[in-house]
């Protein structure tokens, strides 16, 4: 049975005409906001901020006022991009064998007088022992990689192929590695998951290869970063909030959710996002002032790799990039930082290129993943093994009457 | 090495093609191939085509330009563009060749088998060669006593040869409008005659031609009579010893014709260049009759024409023709030679010498330009030759074949004077040619008016030697009752003017296209009078030299 | 050995496919080119340059670009997405040296190298027009006919008798056609 639209469309028009009212009141607060963004003060900021503490929302700290943009500088003559992105197939329960595939693409992109491009990808299938994370010497507390822990485990190893790819320019060339999303594994904040996972995401997984990285960066221009497209977060937002609030801690925690505050003035930026605002502040090409994020998981588990972040005007959108704080403490690398993304944007056509290639040797569709199966399969027939699949999927292939 | 062999073969023969399609009837078409021009290749020349299971030689009677797409007229690429020109011009062109098969030959060269006429054709795809110089003497025959050499094929140095027994066997025919090289070519074959001495012949040199020095108005040079060249063997009797005097030819005999020996129908015979009515022709069998045989010209010439009509009524005769018979036989005694009575018998004197295998030619000297002195003189003795032959032949009969008479060739010009359909039937000459060699005299007929000649005498003739006609009656009539004469016939219509001729009937295997030997020089002389095949270590030509030589040396 | 020019991605009896190794980088249509073992020879009939992922749209993105050459260096991924294949039309095949006209037994291997056939074999390969018969009845356009026939006239010591004897060959094998052969002798001369 399909979708039966009449009764959807009825509801759909139903939030429509409800957000055309709402979107007036949106736009005078969003001009409102930006005004305030522009017309603060570093000190006033700062002080303020240093002050808040435990609020039920995030914000970021500014690292100057908030509301300044930033123009590109002009591009070295000779530099390189390289970029990776992942895609996975998960544990299918209906399959006749566990198992997981963790694709990486990857692209390096070489400008300048001798223009060169390396595409490739990394399949890697997963099953047994290696769909699960043990702690070592026992097999009591075991965790299966699946789900949400199979995408931080996609996260590593992009990230590991990042600094591959770094290693295979040569150290002259000034090189921005990119990967698509966050450096931030938000995820695993909060108790959802036990230590172990953490361990071997942080401990054993990121934190090694940031430290690699910045010790890399010693030697050679190089610089790291993370590009979040149509991003969604508030911190920047919020930070404005708590720099409106006059309300205290407790009556905030009481009273106020991390989306909206019952309060005036605090009530301004409800639901604006970062993005909105920085749509207004910067032209195209411009990028934010630094931010670093407040986020617990970075505070607890990044071991001082403090994250930094800013947005930037790629013409078509405002994206979000994060920087670690050894590229963010380096004037000369956050303007290259800041115009490589930006050229990758104007020739990516709003997106940088270099990720897009490489989402491209990443992806996995859906006749791939379809083929997978069939081939997966057809490899047991050949061996004898027997081909169990659930009687579910089935069903789902042919609807039968 | 065998195959090397085979391959020595073709190369020395070129390859002109294939046989693609054809029949007995129709003959067979050739395609060319591309390695050689049509340019190159002549009507009349002759191909051996290489069957599967035997030869065949056969004429090429037409050259076609083909091509194998209809369009390629239409297109102009192929004459601006010099490529494509090239690359249609050896490829969707192509040369046809109409051949003609005419004969099988023998597997082997040189075997017993004889050639043998096509009664087939060759395979699809046969190779068709130019016909080698041994293959056409293969067909034509070595130069020996029996084949005469008479000329070349186009663009060969082959002889063709002319087989005299077939020649002589019956009647023949040089045919040919007036300067085409009829004389030319008559000569050449009264002498390979007197080179085989196989036959004895007697010619009625009507311009003075034969015996002594002739003109050979082609290349404008005198040449030397048959006299000349075959003292011991040729007679010449003149008619007009005058005439021969005043030329500075030499002649052996005089003849002189008496009244006595003409009889009416040789009146019958001058009908027409007399222009008598038939009944004053007919009026002479009655005066035979009443004045006697033998006198009665005599004294019917006697007669003052008042006396004719007078006695005219008593004969029986229409006055009117008595008197026109006497007023036109009358120009008699302005014929030189013709006298009351002859000093000498010639027929007799003729009679010895043939009979001893000479060969008598009689000049008319100024006669020859007088029809009826010509005509008269020519049937008279004729008549009387004949006559003998016809005792001789006769008495010969059971006994041994020696005792026959010798075969005699009676050479003719103008001979459709004696041979049209009006007097065919009643002169010696149509009889002779009629009676084919029953007495073992036949005719050698010389004339530029072929279509003019009885069709039944047309049809004895064995052996045609044709030279450039342009008249279509002529071409007709020499070519009827040909087998292949269609394809003859446009042979014939295009023959050179001079030295070329068409041979066809029994003394050659296949109608062929000669450019006739070379006569004038004095090695062509020589040749005649020692041909190659003659090898007598004394140098000698005849047993009767021989005899002499003897006589000599003793 | 000669220029190793790609590898077959796609071969049936009658032809095969080729990706060449470099961009733009392929022999001239109508070229000679060999591959496999027994060496199968075949004959350029299109050159295709077009996106690796048939699913991937080419857009203009040089507005503002100086040259088209600036296009290619600020975009150097290009050279990864675009590729270069050719098709070639089997003409015949070699065991050692006996050339025989005509389509082999087998096609040649999946990722078999590729290469510009040199002109020792050109010159065995133009010793017959056999396999004219099989580039006219392939249903190939005309051109590539004619394209051959030029490459191969290039290489040979003294082309124009080998392009005179192809042309009697094509009048042969085109007989009835003449407009036809007419088009393909002019581009021959």
């Amino acid at each position: 049975m399909s979708l039966d639209f009449n009764k959807t469309l009825v509801q759909m028009a139903d939030v429509v005409s409800r957000m055309k009212t709402s979107q007036n009141d949106r736009n005078l607060r969003l001009s409102l906001a930006a005004k305030i963004m522009k017309a603060t003060r570093e000190n006033d900021l700062k002080e303020k901020l240093s002050l808040a503490k435990d609020r039920p929302f995030l914000w970021a700290n500014p690292s100057s006022e908030l509301g300044n943009g930033h123009s590109p500088t002009e591009l070295p003559e000779e530099f390189a991009v390289v970029a990776v992105d992942g895609s996975h197939i998960d544990v299918d329960r209906h399959l006749p064998v566990p198992c997981s595939l963790i694709n990486i693409g990857t692209c390096i992109l070489q400008y300048g007088t001798q223009p060169n491009a390396h595409l490739g990808n990394y399949p890697k299938l997963y099953s047994d022992e290696g769909l699960y994370l043990t702690e070592h010497g026992t097999t009591t507390r075991e965790v299966a990689i699946e789900g949400p822990i199979l995408g931080f485990k996609r996260t590593i190893d992009e990230v590991r192929e990042l600094e591959k790819l770094i290693s295979e320019i040569p150290p002259t060339i000034p090189t921005l590695a990119l990967v698509d999303g966050s450096l931030v594994l938000w995820g695993l904040s909060g108790q959802g998951y036990p230590d172990l996972v953490r361990q071997e995401f942080l401990d054993k997984g990121i934190l090694p290869i940031l430290a690699n990285l910045k010790q890399v960066a010693q030697n050679r221009t190089i610089s790291v970063a993370a590009y979040v497209s149509l991003p969604r977060s508030t911190e920047v937002v919020n930070a404005l909030r708590l720099y409106l609030c006059d309300t205290n801690a407790v009556e905030c925690k009481r009273s106020c959710s991390n989306r909206m505050s019952p309060f005036k003035p605090c009530d301004l930026p409800n639901e604006l996002l970062d993005r909105e605002l920085f749509d207004i502040l910067l032209k195209p090409g411009q990028r934010s002032e630094l931010f670093f994020t407040n986020s617990s998981i970075v505070r607890e588990h990044y071991n001082g790799h403090q994250i930094y972040f800013f947005y930037l005007n790629n013409g078509q959108e405002i994206a979000r990039i994060e920087i670690p704080d050894w590229v963010a403490t380096n004037k000369t690398l956050v303007s290259l930082t800041h115009a490589l993304i930006l050229d990758q944007c104007y020739k990516g056509r709003g997106y940088p290129v270099s990720i897009s290639e490489a989402h491209q040797q990443a992806v996995i569709n859906g006749s791939d993943r379809q083929t997978f199966k069939d081939m997966l399969s057809s490899a047991l027939t050949r061996q004898g093994l027997p081909t169990y699949t659930s009687e579910k999927t089935r069903s789902k292939r042919l609807a039968w009457l | 090495m065998i195959v090397e062999n085979n391959m020595a073969q073709s190369n020395e023969q070129s390859l002109l093609g294939h046989v693609v399609s054809g029949s007995l009837r129709d003959g067979i078409e050739i395609r060319m191939g591309n390695q050689v021009s049509v340019e190159d290749i002549k009507e009349g020349t002759y191909v051996t085509i290489h069957g599967q299971k035997k030869s065949f030689f056969g004429l090429i009677t037409n050259v076609k330009l083909m091509t194998t797409d209809p369009n390629l007229q239409f297109s102009y690429s192929t004459t601006d563009n010099p490529f494509i020109s090239e690359v249609i011009s050896s490829s969707m062109t192509y040369g046809s060749l109409s051949v003609l098969p005419m004969l099988t030959l023998p597997a082997v060269l040189g075997a017993d088998q004889t050639v043998e006429p096509a009664k087939t054709v060759p395979s699809h795809f046969s190779q068709v060669f130019q016909a080698s110089e041994r293959d056409v003497e293969v067909v034509f025959g070595k130069e020996d006593q029996t084949h005469f050499f008479i000329g070349n094929p186009l663009d060969m140095e082959t002889k063709v040869c002319i087989n005299l027994d077939e020649l002589i066997k019956r009647s023949s025919a040089v045919f040919g409008k007036s300067g085409t090289g009829k004389t030319f070519l008559t000569r050449i074959l009264l002498a390979g005659l007197i080179q085989s001495d196989l036959a004895s012949s007697l010619v009625f040199d009507m311009h003075n031609e034969y015996g002594s020095t002739g003109q050979d108005r082609d290349r404008g040079r005198r040449v030397s009579g048959l006299k000349q060249i075959f003292e011991n063997k040729v007679s010449v009797f003149t008619l007009d010893p005058e005439n021969s005097k005043r030329r500075q030819a030499k002649y052996d005999f005089e003849v002189q014709i008496g009244y006595n020996e003409i009889e009416p129908e040789d009146i019958q015979l001058l009908r027409e260049t007399l222009n008598l009515s038939d009944i004053a022709a007919d009026a002479a069998y009655t005066l035979e009759r009443v004045l006697g045989p033998k006198k009665w010209l005599q004294r019917f010439l006697e007669m003052e024409i008042d006396e004719v009509y007078e006695k005219a009524v008593a004969w029986n005769i229409h006055a009117q023709s008595a008197r026109s018979l006497h007023n036109r036989l009358s120009r008699f005694k302005r014929i030189g030679f013709m006298k009351p009575t002859a000093i000498d018998d010639s027929v007799k004197r003729m009679l010895d010498l043939l009979g001893k295998g000479k060969h008598v030619i009689l000049e008319f000297g100024r006669y020859g330009d007088n029809l009826t002195a010509y005509m008269l003189a020519a049937n008279l003795l004729t008549r009387r030759i004949h006559d003998r032959y016809v005792y001789m032949k006769e008495e010969a009969e059971g006994t041994t074949k020696a005792n026959e008479p010798r075969p005699l060739v009676i050479c003719i010009e103008e001979a459709h004077r004696f041979l049209n359909p009006a007097v065919a039937h009643q002169t010696i000459f149509g009889n002779i040619a009629r009676e084919l060699r029953k007495y073992n005299v036949t005719l050698m007929i010389v004339d530029q008016r072929p279509s003019a000649i009885d069709s039944e005498v047309m049809s004895q003739i064995g052996t045609k030697v044709a030279c450039q006609l342009d008249n279509d009656r002529d071409i007709d009539a020499t070519l009827a009752g040909t087998s292949g004469s269609r394809e003859l016939r446009s042979v014939l219509s295009k023959l050179d003017s001079k030295q070329q001729a068409l041979i066809f009937g029994h003394a050659v295997p296949l109608p062929v296209l000669i450019r006739t030997r070379e006569y004038g020089s004095d090695g062509s002389y020589a040749d005649l009078t020692r041909p190659s095949w003659h090898t007598t270590d004394f140098g000698v030509e005849t047993e009767e030299e021989l005899e002499e030589r003897l006589k000599e040396l003793f | 050995m000669s220029e190793r020019i790609g590898e077959i991605i796609e071969a049936n009896t009658n032809g095969f496919t080729v990706h060449c190794y470099k961009l733009y980088e392929s022999p001239p249509l109508g070229s000679i080119i060999q591959s496999g073992i027994p060496t199968i020879f075949g004959v350029i009939s299109e050159i295709t340059t077009e996106p690796l992922d048939p699913s991937r749209p080419i857009i203009a993105i040089g507005q503002n670009e100086p040259t088209e050459d600036e296009i290619y260096r600020s975009n150097p991924q290009l050279n990864n997405l675009l590729c270069t294949r050719l098709t070639a039309l089997t003409i015949g095949y070699s065991n050692n040296e006996n050339f025989s006209h005509g389509l082999p037994p087998h096609p040649p291997r999946i990722h078999s190298f590729v290469y510009l056939s040199d002109n020792h074999y050109i010159e065995s390969l133009a010793k017959s027009f056999d396999f004219l018969h099989l580039l006219l009845s392939s249903g190939t356009n005309d051109e590539v006919v004619s394209a051959c026939l030029r490459q191969i006239s290039q290489k040979l010591p003294d082309g124009y008798p080998f392009l005179i004897e192809s042309g009697q060959a094509l009048a042969t094998e085109l007989i009835g056609q003449f407009p036809r052969l007419n088009a393909i002798l002019r581009r021959l001369s």
